[in-house]
């Protein structure tokens, strides 16, 4: 049981960090979308 | 004047050694990270973990592959840490227990090497050989390689945000770099005295007529590996001030050395791949700086002895070994603490206040002086960052770094990259003096015990991994609280830096003009020490007048 947990725990963190990489590529994206937008301006 | 002249010299020795192999090392990494011609042992490496060595990846691709392999290096180390009694040349030691297994685990995938067991009394030689020294290759590997990446992404411009391959750096890390010299340098310790065979416990009969247990196994290759990747984690519990691991002056001068090497000409290979090899230079006179300032300290603090114990025992020797002596005591620890390496040769816990808060202080610098391999160089590139941004701020210009314009956008990430250590360190010690579990493994009371308590969570918010001592940290609390430090203060800069280096990659290339702030000229080298030595000051003065500093006032 004990092991499950620290196993999961595990996944679960390294999942967290799998999503802070999604979070700042999306917003990577976002920000060069809005700056090639107000370049075609 | 006596015990002056041999600290000096051993100084001396050391910077000759690194002056004279450093620059060969810089040009060979910077080839390793640039170069097109695989190896054909790596081109098998490559079949094995079916990856396309040549095919750059995005930032995002790149930090995904850092985070899958080391996923699945913590869970193979938890497995081979829980299944302990069923493998082979196990020397009869039963499983880890859960938490200590976890904390193991990531200790040595993130590269900290936090150490809560006594090596010698809990793992057989196939965990240590094949478990940890291989993590102690990879672990250091992966922070080379996202040095790496970090440098590729200020040298490139327009391609979209891609920094390289992650497994083609890993691989060729490991295979052109760490190994060949982990394997020199093992052969020479082997035959400075350093142990290496394959024996388990052997009595022997002493002089005295009692028995004494000596432990033997694959020691020098594992230390040669564990000083040359800045990773510390000792064979023995006493690590380095153990005589099968360190036994002479000769072999601590030569372990000192293999810390420094990589972290010294990382920023070299960084100046090569940037094709300025100044901007190296000026990061690495920085480093020096902090070093040399860190080593002066922690040597006058150890052989001025203050305080009234040492005064009255004449001198400062309590926790050392007589065979290395106070000043290679405090250089050993000033090199360790600044280089993210959990090695000790002597036991922090019995050092001065002032050298004891010395130490801390150096780990608190966030691993820059000159740091973890790879680790180091992108840590004070961050610092490079910051000050160039302080620096616009002041003359009111857009602030650029080698051709990139810093926007409030990468000051995001360099915000969130300088705050992430200090959040964890400050939370850490506010979670372990509130829970009765936290207090109850340290072994003095006052400001001292404090001191074991803030070097622990130091030590693994900042993945040095030398323990203080003191501190009874095998309990769940503590192998749980360090091993989500150790954790989280690998990977979510890690995962800073590389987004960072992808903006970087990204970025259109400007052209230096009559405003820039020129980043390899003494003026920027100042300024750079000044930022990284005002953010640690603001940042941790507070809970060091908490610990080392009531003490030695008192």
């Amino acid at each position: 049981m004990t092991d499950l947990l620290y196993v999961a725990a595990t996944i679960v963190a390294f999942v967290g960090l799998a999503l802070l990489v999604g979070v700042l590529d999306r917003r990577e994206r976002r920000a060069t979308r809005t700056s090639s937008t107000r370049d075609a301006r | 004047m006596s015990e002056v002249l041999p600290a000096l010299g051993q100084i001396a020795a050391l910077v000759l050694l690194l002056v004279l192999t450093v620059p060969l090392l810089a040009r060979h990494l910077a080839t390793t990270y640039t170069g097109e011609r695989h190896l054909a042992v790596e081109r098998l490496a490559y079949r094995v973990l079916r990856v396309a060595p040549d095919a750059d990846q995005h930032w995002r691709t790149y930090a995904l592959s850092v985070l899958g392999f080391s996923l699945v290096g913590v869970l193979a180390l938890y497995a081979l840490g829980r299944l302990q009694q069923f493998l082979p040349l196990s020397l009869g030691f039963g499983a880890l227990p859960a938490d200590g297994a976890w904390n193991t685990a990531v200790s040595f995938v993130t590269n900290t090497n936090w150490q809560w067991y006594s090596g010698e009394a809990a793992l057989g030689h196939l965990v240590q050989a094949s478990g940890l020294t291989v993590q102690n290759f990879v672990s250091a590997g992966v922070g080379m390689s996202v040095a790496a990446a970090f440098a590729r992404g200020l040298a490139l411009a327009d391609n979209g945000g891609r920094v390289g391959n992650f497994f083609t750096d890993l691989v060729r890390t490991v295979v052109r770099v760490l190994l060949p010299i982990a394997l020199v340098a093992a052969v020479v310790l082997v035959l400075l005295g350093v142990v290496q065979n394959l024996s388990g416990d052997r009595v022997m009969d002493t002089l005295t007529g009692g028995t004494q247990v000596l432990t033997g196994g694959p020691v020098a290759s594992q230390e040669a590996i564990k000083e040359l990747g800045t990773n510390g984690g000792g064979f023995y519990n006493v690590n380095s001030a153990h005589p099968f691991e360190n036994p002479s002056p000769l072999s601590n001068l030569l372990e000192m050395y293999l810390i420094l090497l990589v972290p010294f000409a990382m920023v070299g290979a960084f100046g090569r791949i940037v094709g300025d090899k100044r901007q190296g230079w000026a990061v690495g006179a920085v480093m020096t700086v902090l070093l040399g300032a860190v080593v002066a300290a922690t040597t006058w603090a150890e052989m001025a002895g203050p305080g009234s114990a040492p005064q009255l025992a004449g001198g400062a020797m309590e926790g050392k070994e007589v065979r290395f002596g106070e000043a290679a005591s405090a250089l050993f620890a000033a090199v360790t603490t600044g280089t993210s390496t959990g090695a000790v040769n002597a036991m922090h816990d019995s050092f001065t206040a002032a050298g004891g808060g010395t130490v801390m202080f150096a780990m608190m610098l966030g691993e820059i002086a000159p740091g973890g391999v790879g680790s180091g160089l992108y840590g004070m590139l961050v610092l490079a960052v910051v000050t160039v941004f302080l620096a616009g701020l002041m003359v009111g210009r857009t602030p650029e770094y080698l051709g990139k314009k810093i926007s409030q956008r990468e000051m995001g990430l360099v915000a969130a990259y300088v705050l992430t250590t200090p959040v964890l360190l400050l939370v850490g010690i506010a979670v372990a003096v509130s829970f009765d579990a936290g207090p109850a493994g340290v072994l003095n009371s006052g400001p001292h015990g404090f001191s074991e308590m803030l070097y622990a969570v130091t030590s693994a918010a900042n993945n040095n991994g030398s323990a203080f001592g003191g501190l009874t940290s095998g309990t769940p609390f503590w192998n749980t609280l360090l091993g989500v430090l150790m954790l989280l203060g690998r990977f979510v800069p890690i995962v800073l830096v590389l987004a960072l280096a992808g903006r970087f990659a990204a970025a259109r290339r400007v052209p230096a003009g009559s405003g820039t702030l020129p980043t390899h000229r003494p003026l920027f080298v100042a300024l750079l020490t000044g930022v990284a030595l005002v953010l640690v000051g603001l940042t941790y003065v507070p809970v060091l007048l908490l610990g080392p500093v009531v003490e030695s006032l008192s």
